[in-house]
């Protein structure tokens, strides 16, 4: 049971999922985010002429957060994706597992499934960053 | 067999099937569900989530606010250090 599933469906607002792709999507951002203690957040929406630019950018409106933060950002209509680690989560997550993980979300895309993509791209980002407590000790 | 009868099992049964499965067909597009077709563009508003705070009863959480859609140049400040880029 998902905290919150019970709450009022008319306050779910009209963006582009349905409430339980939401709910989905919202399990996987909580999942990884709360195992490996790296901050997942997802952008579904247009990424102008330069989209690695805007990923950055918007990576760094997180702020003090953008350190341990993970911004997979994903435009259907440009079918652009572009995933952006910060300062220390490049250290868990090398361009490679990010290109990997990429690899596995575009794949999912191509058939037309988003969701699933983003979930599956999500675990994988998780898996690799591993645990938070390992890493502090 | 008359005329009449030949012409209702001829005509009229393959009519009144596709009549059904016709009916069957478009009578579940009702509920409609946002799909995503690759190609199709995307009308969608731009959304950004966040992983939902540990005390999500508690109205105060220390997450930081986002002030969606920002734009380049905004942001001089480069917190970017890798990651990796797609298009299908």
């Amino acid at each position: 049971m998902v905290p919150g599933e019970d709450e009022d469906r008319s306050g779910v607002p009209a963006g582009p999922f349905t409430a339980k792709q939401l709910s989905r999507l919202d399990e996987a951002l909580t999942l990884s985010s709360r195992e490996t203690g790296v901050q997942f957040s997802l952008y579904v929406g247009v990424l102008d002429a330069s989209p690695r630019r805007m990923a950055e950018d918007m990576h760094a409106a997180l702020g003090a957060a953008a350190a341990d933060s993970v911004l997979v950002a994903v435009s259907p209509g440009e079918r652009r994706l572009e995933i952006v680690t910060g300062e220390h989560t490049a250290k868990r997550l090398p361009d490679r597992a990010c290109a990997l993980a990429a690899l596995s979300m575009t794949a999912s895309f191509t058939g037309g499934d988003l969701v699933g993509g983003i979930v599956n791209g999500l675990r994988m980002l998780a898996d690799q960053a591993g645990k938070a407590a390992l890493l502090r000790r | 067999m008359t005329v009449v009868q030949t012409v209702l099992i001829y005509v009229g049964l393959p009519a009144l099937g596709t009549a059904v499965l016709a009916v069957l067909v478009f009578a579940g597009g009702g509920r409609r569900k946002p799909r995503y077709r690759p190609g199709r563009g995307w009308s969608h508003d731009d959304v950004w989530y966040l992983p939902r705070p540990e005390r999500a009863s508690s109205p105060a959480h220390d997450f930081p606010e986002l002030t969606a859609g920002v734009r380049s140049g905004e942001h001089s400040l480069r917190t970017a250090r890798g990651g990796a880029s797609g298009t299908w």
